[in-house]
């Protein structure tokens, strides 16, 4: 049994633009996501915190250190990691031309869902988003709010163990944004390791059991939100990550 | 290593996708079924139409100089249906001024003749080649002069009491030893693979832009390289698909021109038509499918590595138009009939297929070359796939972060590979 589905050690990205020459977007995190929590990556646009995302997805390579999902190097173990994962963010769109039935079954086949179960899990799916009524519908037909659900649903068809949402609820209306954050509170519930990034504070505060506090590419603080209330003494989330980012620019 | 079955599932649904995209559909099934079918004929039955309305005109001719010494042409284009005298008195000059003016078609200049002796007059015949009726006159009055030299000839000969054969020196009778089939072959070896190599580049243009750039545009890109397979798994079931798709659309293309062909050639061919035979050989039916399915392979392959690197369905099609206009030139080349499939062309991909195809079709099969033909193509494919997988692996390219600016990705690769850091990928 691992404890612990995703641990990053001393992780670090560097790219090179011609513009700013080398820019460190993520400098030498570590972080341990815990069996069965909800684990925020909170901070700013900028803070680093989709190049995490991304290189625990597999999508971007560390320039250093180490990560591992389920215990697969993301470097030299990709398909095993991306297997044990589920990867919802605003740049994986679904494929426009597939029905909502057909994008759960190829999202399951492909990640290696058993072959012969299917089509129970795509069924089971449908019937637990609500996709009845437009499962037979192309997915550049359905509303955005249609689209949500059967992203979810992709998202978890070939039932993984670990869920990485990258903002969300980025460009949701409120009723939907809300309700994602109780797709994910159920996941959680049932047993679902769950790693979230947000900017946004009441996000973060209402959903995560632990909070780590990121910004230019550090991580500033790991904690849950009691313990970063005690650490700071401060009650509001907000004003914790102002104390924690204005602190570390003070130090800097 | 690649999973068959993981690679079945992606292609699959790269096929349903094309399936339900109209433009792929078009440019891929239906313009290769309908398309140059539909263009030949039309242009065929145009030439025709315009032949038929030059050959109802009647040139007008007319005639300048010493005419008394015409005793015999005048009364001949007079009596002529398919020309006209204009019968009024002309001087060369005001005559070549009418030509130029359009009012007559042929000005007949009797000119004086060292060898006046020997014949009846010295012929200058003024024509304007711009003019379709002038040039159809040109050759109607010349025609009209050979015959009446013949029947000269012929009375001369008989007055002299000397046989037609023998001022004749020879005679000649034809005797075409080609049969039916192979003067067919002839004509579809000059048509089919000129048509087939455009008509699969335009057939793979479509899929290639889609699945790649399009999926840029799409923002399915990302999704894509996240899913639980190896990018060499994706690439390769792309890569399935484009071919199948420009495979599929030149040999719809081959049936639609094999089944049509004589309906295209009538307006143009007449009566020898009758006497062709459209079909090939089944060793060259199997090396046009081979030969359709090898530039196939080819065209996809280039044609993804350009398009890979668009952001969108727009920028990637611009990307691959210069592939496009590059296989024209071998197009031209295979027209020379000189031009034979040699050990050194057989290295030259595109060519090598294009004449194997031709000879194919007129019945010349050399296995060596062939053999030669088909291990360079699929040489070059497996060095375009070797180079896809490669770029696929890379960040920057899987992110786009260049902005689909192929000379930055060169540079940020230049860049990154004398250094520690990576190209930007982006972040949040």
């Amino acid at each position: 049994m691992i404890e612990a589905p995703v641990v990053t050690r001393a992780l670090a990205k560097v790219f090179y633009d011609e513009a700013r020459g080398t820019v460190r977007a993520v400098d030498g995190i570590d972080f341990e996501c815990r069996v069965g929590e909800v684990f925020g990556l909170l901070g700013a646009n900028g803070a680093g915190k989709t190049t995490t995302l991304r290189m625990l997805s597999t999508i971007l390579k560390p320039s250093a250190g180490s990560a591992t999902i389920m215990g697969h190097d993301v470097v030299s173990e990709p398909e095993r990691v991306r297997r044990e994962l589920g990867f919802y963010s605003a740049s994986t769109a679904l494929y426009p031309r597939l029905t909502a039935r057909e994008t759960l079954d190829f999202f399951a086949r492909i990640n290696g869902y058993p072959t012969r179960e299917v089509h129970r899990r795509v069924e089971q799916l449908i019937a637990r988003f609500g996709i009845g009524q437009y499962a037979n519908t192309r997915v550049e037909h359905l509303s955005s709010g249609m689209k949500q659900k059967v992203s979810i649903a992709r998202t978890v068809s070939h039932d993984p163990p670990l869920l990485i949402f990258d903002e969300p609820t980025v460009g949701l209306d409120v009723l939907n944004a809300l309700a994602m954050l109780e797709v994910i509170r159920e996941l959680r519930n049932e047993g679902k390791t769950i790693l979230f990034s947000t900017h946004i504070m009441s996000e973060a505060e209402k959903l995560c059991d632990r909070i780590a506090v990121i910004h230019g590419g550090r991580i500033l603080a790991i904690d849950t939100l009691e313990g970063h209330r005690d650490s700071t003494g401060k009650h509001y989330l907000e004003d914790i990550f102002v104390h924690y980012v204005t602190g570390q620019d003070d130090g800097a | 290593m690649p999973r068959l079955r993981e690679i079945w599932v992606l292609y699959r649904r790269e096929l349903r996708i094309a399936l339900r995209e109209k433009n792929i559909v078009i440019t891929s099934i239906l313009i290769p079924i309908f398309m140059y079918p539909t263009l030949l004929w039309l242009t065929f039955t145009g030439i025709s139409f315009v032949q038929g309305q030059i050959e109802q005109l009647v040139p007008r001719v007319a005639v300048t100089g010493d005419r008394g010494r015409l005793e015999r042409l005048e009364p001949a284009i007079s009596r002529s249906e398919d020309l006209e005298l204009v019968d009024r008195p002309l001087s060369p000059s005001s005559g070549i001024d009418a030509l130029r003016r359009g009012q007559i078609d042929v000005l007949i200049e009797v000119v004086s003749n060292e060898n006046a002796r020997w014949t009846d007059a010295g012929l200058r015949l003024h024509y304007d080649t711009s003019r379709d009726r002038s040039a159809s006159g040109r050759r109607r009055v010349e025609s009209l002069v050979d015959r009446l030299r013949g029947e000269r000839l012929d009375e001369e000969a008989s007055r002299l009491g000397v046989p037609t054969s023998a001022w004749q020196v020879f005679t000649t009778d034809e005797c075409n030893v080609a049969s039916g089939r192979e003067m067919g072959a002839r004509v579809l070896s000059a048509l089919l693979p000129f048509i087939l190599a455009i008509i699969v580049a335009l057939a793979t243009m479509g899929p290639a832009v889609d699945s790649t750039a399009g999926e840029r545009e799409r923002s399915t890109w990302e999704t894509t390289m996240t899913l639980g397979t190896s990018r060499m798994n994706i690439v390769t079931a792309k890569y399935l698909y484009v071919a199948t798709m420009a495979t599929l659309g030149g040999l719809l293309n081959v049936s639609a021109m094999m089944l049509s062909v004589r309906a295209l050639l009538r307006p143009v061919a007449g009566e020898e038509l009758e006497t062709l035979q459209f079909r090939v050989a089944p060793l060259a039916f199997v090396l046009l499918v081979v030969g359709t399915t090898l530039l196939a392979l080819f065209l996809a392959a280039g044609m993804m590595l350009l398009a890979a690197f668009a952001r969108n369905f727009r920028e990637g099609q611009s990307m691959v138009v210069p592939l496009y206009l590059l296989i024209v030139i071998p197009l031209l080349a295979i027209q020379d009939p000189q031009l034979m499939l040699t050990p050194q062309l057989a290295l030259v991909p595109v060519v090598n297929v294009l004449l194997m195809l031709r000879d194919a079709i007129n019945g010349q099969i050399d296995v060596p070359l062939i053999g030669l033909t088909l291990v360079v193509q699929l040489f070059v494919v497996a060095g375009c796939l070797w180079l896809a997988s490669t770029i696929v692996r890379l960040e920057d390219f899987i992110v786009g972060s260049y902005g689909g600016n192929l000379f930055r990705f060169v540079r940020g690769r230049w860049a990154s590979s004398r250094g520690t850091h990576d190209s930007e990928a982006g972040r949040d």
